[in-house]
């Protein structure tokens, strides 16, 4: 009877609780380089939801720090870069485990992270890739065709562990300034070549085709190679999301939202040339 | 300890808390059953059949009038009741969606057996003013949390276009009727594949056609239907929820019936033939135009699923759909003790979703074009079919048994194939091309063997006992161009179970149900003990209380594969203590009903205490290909009360249900590990149902009312820099579900014509869905390609007319 009384009870109770809404918070953005000292980390506010994205208001008042094998190393706020710097003498190590605590009008986060190794074997298959001009002329058909296919090189790596790896090609210089396709050829033509550029994606894989039409300028490319860990990688899980399953954000940063991420790299050149 | 504790040495808790009030029932009922045994009981036994087809009815109430006592049919339609010699005997039997009859012999006029036959109302082509023991719709004064409804009356209901039992179902209180793209059954706050549903003894595992409008189920093919929705008897099991148990058409012993009938989407026909006196046969079939032939219904029901497949520049997904059932059951009587019937069904649903998208890129000055064309074929396609054959034997007035062996099998099949082909069309060339192709295959396989017997131990007890053995395979596969596998899973169990109950009526006023079901499940080597209790004791002839108690198991769950761009596709998994865990419930019910004349009044409350619930998810998995970092286990509280109140009697018959119910899991990787709302919470459902009938026309109307459903809203956003030089923008959510849906309404109104066309009969109808076209809420979507977030409010059907035509011989 008791149960029955307290289920009775809850009946009437139930009807009484309020609906609880959201409430923001702060967002960490801490991208830790082998091989570099602490700094630019970014630690700013939310926006409104439904409101025109701006980026979120820096804070300044956080008590930061970051500890490494039980030693804290205090972060200070640049006041130029709006952002937080370690100390600058000291360059992170790969395997070093680093732990971020944060205290923010009262607030407590924390997040830790592991530093890892550099790349290895990173390569390309050819030195350059040799694009002729290309001109409007009746065999462009066969000249895109043809360039589409060959016209490509290898860029490898060693991941023997199946890896997170994120591949990103950039101009080297200044040189890369001319374009593939001269100025008789309409640019939606080089705009379709676009869509095979580089998708911006963490990779398990160890190699990456360079598709040289995909390329817009001649000139030298830098492939920076990065290797990351699963908090990088869970950034671009699926965020097409509607509301009968919304999910909380990606976040490695205990009761916070953003990243705090271990990351090294390596970097390999190569060149888009007429001949 | 008391009668409960001996029987349960387990069921320490319960027996504690209601040790006071058992005990006293307990002593009363011993006093009132010693001064019974002090006289002779005799007994008379019978079968309820239907007039004119002369087909069995199950679960019919056989009341002496003179003590109250009563009995319902077994599943062949006896009977066996015990009454003092000496006096006259009155009997009255009801059945639901049939007219009542009353029966009276003289002290030596009683005999040994009788038949007993029952006119289903709709037979009546004038009109009908129903007696007060009749229940047009449904009878829900049958037991605790127990409902029975009519297939042959539903027809008369509004419905988007096919009568639908299932839909009819959600019309009731504790099943939620603001589902509109889910036949399935929400009952007390659980969800659809926490109910048990049987046909003739199959396992049906997906009850839904036509992207979940319709059920999978031709009223025509089906002769009863029983709902439990909680603290279901020993005899069923493996579910947490509900259930429901139904029962096909046997068909005629006596003559040719039959009908035909067409609406705006689909036609059907059945036929009922005696081949012999004892043999009958009887085949039901249904099958959509909509792949054929698009109405109008067809296009608004398309357009209502693709709302959120609109993009810019690109032509909307035309599917191409079909979906039919068939039922079939041929019934054999050597003899007036046995029964054998061999039961068939098959449902199957096939959406083509295939098309081509075509880019041109125009080339200035030149014919030289590109084209790029990416060809998708999309298939998706599921069915259940099934077979049980079924030996039912009455040995004596005293002992029914049923041995019956049954398999089952669901399917669920996805391929899509994308092939890309970029050409130059003038010059005849190709450029380049490639393809992508995911399969995604489920498949379920049952075969179980079950042992049922009654047994009438004397006036006062009533035997139930059985064991079974349910052997299943369950197969997933998940695979990308034919190489890269995401989940493959094959799992194979064996579930035996067996239980024992006894119905103990020591008084016209009081009765307890009290038995256990005790399963082996050997994925898991887990021994599951399953006690249940149920007792009703009449405080007046008018009212009675009742409560009861279940413990239940669920050893397979249906997954919730989440696609947000292309829906939901799901997948059934056994638990296998790595994955999915076995779900438990403790369901407990209060209740009271007054019944007197043309009014119905009950009132159940009830709690479930739900462990173990598995959810898949492979957003909150982000990206991980471990399986086991993709499926969440948690808890639930489900609780409420439900309100009926039933006009039984007169040309307008009806009813209003009221639902006050709240249901919360918690999960420790959801909301931070705190309580949530579930998605199928919803606080307040009212509905009302109305039915008037009048010279052969028969208008209804239902209005339906269901306070918002909860969601997950976004609270804020941000964005973060990659490596790349891009930056990705992320929203920050609030507390999971922690907002509300407006709230649900909508009313369905539907007028039928019933006349006769020679000695056969017509039934015109009209139905119209949504009547004020109000346009509820469906989910909101959410466009983070846009500044600020568009967010657009998908909404379910409005207002959808429909048209039926039945021609019955």
């Amino acid at each position: 009877m008791k149960r029955l009384l307290i289920i009775c009870v809850s009946l009437v109770l139930l009807s009484c609780e309020e609906e609880q809404f959201g409430s923001g918070t702060f967002v960490v953005e801490g991208f830790l380089y082998a091989g570099s000292p602490i700094t630019n980390i970014n630690i700013k506010s939310t926006v409104p939801f439904d409101a025109a994205s701006v980026p979120g208001q820096p804070i300044a008042n956080a008590q930061a720090s970051i500890s490494i094998a039980g030693q804290p190393l205090s972060l200070v706020f640049n006041q130029a870069t709006q952002r937080y710097d370690g100390p600058g003498d000291y360059a992170i190590q790969p395997g070093a485990v680093l732990t971020l605590d944060l205290q923010i009008n009262g607030q407590m986060a924390n997040s830790t992270t592991v530093i890892p190794d550099y790349p290895k074997g990173l390569s390309t298959s050819l030195p350059k890739i040799v694009i002729p001009e290309i001109k409007l002329t009746r065999d462009l058909r066969d000249v895109l065709a043809g360039l589409f296919e060959e016209a490509r090189l290898d860029i490898r790596w060693s991941n023997e562990e199946e890896d997170y790896h994120f591949l990103v090609i950039e101009p080297a210089d200044t040189s890369a300034t001319v374009p593939l396709f001269s100025e008789d050829i309409p640019s939606n033509v080089g705009t379709f070549f676009d869509n095979f550029r580089l998708v911006s994606e963490p990779s398990r894989a160890s190699s990456y085709t360079v598709v040289g039409l995909s390329l817009q300028n001649y000139g030298r490319y830098r492939a920076i190679l990065y290797r990351i860990n699963q908090e990088y990688a869970d950034l671009y899980a699926d965020q097409l999301q509607d509301s009968r399953n919304l999910n909380e954000p990606p976040t490695n940063i205990a009761n916070g939202l953003g990243i705090f991420t271990g990351i090294s790299s390596d970097t390999v050149t190569f060149e888009i040339s007429k001949f | 300890m008391n009668s409960i504790g001996y029987l349960f040495p387990d069921f320490n808790y319960f027996t504690y808390s209601t040790t006071g009030l058992l005990k006293s029932l307990y002593i009363s009922a011993l006093v009132l059953l010693t001064l019974h045994s002090g006289q002779a009981q005799l007994l008379i036994s019978g079968r309820v059949v239907e007039s004119g087809t002369l087909e069995v009815l199950p679960l019919a109430n056989v009341i002496n009038m003179a003590t109250g006592n009563g009995v319902s049919t077994n599943t062949e339609g006896h009977f066996a009741l015990f009454y003092t010699p000496g006096d006259s005997l009155g009997l009255k039997v009801t059945y639901v969606g049939y007219q009542s009859k009353t029966l009276t012999f003289g002290p030596t006029e009683i005999p040994p057996s009788i038949t007993i036959t029952l006119e289903p109302l709709s037979a009546q082509l004038k009109e009908v003013v129903i007696s007060a023991d009749a229940n047009k719709f449904i009878n829900s004064d049958r037991g605790i949390s127990q409902i029975s409804l009519s297939p042959k009356q539903i027809a008369l209901l509004p419905s988007i276009g096919e009568t639908d039992i299932f839909r009819s179902l959600q019309l009731l209180p504790g099943v939620s009727g603001t589902n509109e793209n889910s036949s399935g059954l929400f009952i007390r706050g659980g969800t659809p594949d926490q109910n048990l549903v049987l046909l003739d003894g199959m396992t049906i595992y997906r009850v839904d056609h036509f992207f979940g409008f319709f059920s999978a189920f031709n009223a025509n093919a089906i002769k009863d239907v029983q709902l439990y929705k909680g603290a279901f008897p020993a005899k069923y099991g493996a579910r947490i929820g509900g259930v429901v148990d139904l029962t096909g058409r046997t068909g005629s012993f006596d003559q040719v019936n039959g009908s035909a009938g067409i609406n705006l989407l689909s036609a059907n026909a059945s036929v009922e033939v005696p081949l012999s006196e004892k043999v009958s046969f009887f085949f039901a079939g249904r099958r959509s135009f909509t792949d054929l032939m698009q109405t109008g219904v067809y296009n608004a029901i398309s357009e209502n699923l693709y709302q959120q497949d609109d993009i810019p520049g690109l032509a909307r997904v035309t599917p191409d759909f079909n979906f039919y059932d068939v039922n079939s059951k041929i019934n054999y009587r050597p003899s007036d003790k046995d029964i054998i019937s061999l039961s068939y069904y098959r449902g199957s649903d096939f959406l083509d979703e295939s098309r081509d998208i075509r880019n041109e890129i125009d080339i200035q000055d030149s014919d030289d074009d590109i084209l790029a064309l990416i060809d998708v074929d999309e298939i998706t396609d599921w069915g259940n079919q099934g077979i049980s054959a079924t030996w039912s034997r009455q040995w004596s007035p005293r002992y029914f048994h049923t041995l019956q062996l049954a398999t089952s099998r669901y399917k669920s099949n996805y391929d899509v194939n994308v092939d890309v082909d970029v050409t130059i069309p003038n010059r005849d060339s190709t450029l380049f091309g490639f393809d992508f192709k995911f399969e995604e295959e489920n498949i379920i396989d049952d075969l179980s063997g079950r042992y049922d017997g009654e047994w009438l131990a004397g006036p006062a007890h009533k035997v139930a006992f059985g064991a079974s053995l349910t052997r299943s395979e369950i197969d997933y596969l998940g695979v990308f161009d034919d190489t890269t596998i995401l989940l493959d899973i094959n799992q194979k169990s064996k579930l035996w179970a067996a239980y024992l109950s006894d119905t103990w009526t020591p008084h016209s006023k009081l009765q307890v149900t009290a038995g256990a079901r005790l399963s082996y499940y050997d994925l898991t080597e887990d021994v599951l003990l399953a006690p249940r209790l149920s007792f009703q004791y009449a405080l007046t002839d008018a009212l009675k209380v009742k409560a009861g108690y279940g413990r239940h198991y669920q050893n397979v769950n249906r997954i919730i594969n989440e696609n947000v761009t292309q829906g939901n596709r799901d997948f059934w998994l056994m638990a296998d203590d790595a994955l999915v865990q076995i779900s438990k419930s403790h369901q407990y019910v209060v209740g009271a009903s007054f019944n007197a004349n043309q009014w119905l009044v009950n009132v159940e409350a009830y709690y479930n205490d739900i462990s173990d619930l598995t959810e898949f998810s492979q957003r909150v998995g982000n990206g991980s290909d471990n399986p086991a970092d993709l499926f969440f286990n948690g808890d639930g509280i489900a609780k409420g009360l439900e309100v009926l109140l039933q006009k039984k009697q007169g040309k307008y018959t009806g009813w209003i249900s009221y639902t006050l119910g709240r249901v919360k899991n918690t999960f420790a990787d959801f909301n931070g590990g705190e309580p949530f709302p579930a998605l199928q919470d919803q606080l307040h459902e009212f509905k009302i149902v109305n039915s008037y009938e009048i010279e052969g026309w028969n208008f209804s109307a239902n209005f339906i009312y269901g306070s918002g459903r909860p969601y997950s809203r976004p609270s804020n956003q941000y964005d973060i820099s990659l490596l790349d030089g891009t930056t990705a923008n992320f929203i920050g959510v609030g507390p999971r579900n922690g907002s509300r849906l407006k709230p649900y309404h909508r009313l369905d109104i539907a007028a039928h014509h019933i006349f006769p066309i020679g000695k056969y009969k017509g039934d015109l109808g009209l139905s119209i869905f949504n009547f004020y076209g109000r346009l509820n809420t469906w989910y909101f979507e959410y466009d983070f390609n846009q500044d600020p977030v568009l967010t657009t409010e998908i909404t379910y059907l409005g207002f959808t007319p429909n048209v039926s035509f039945t021609f019955t011989f």
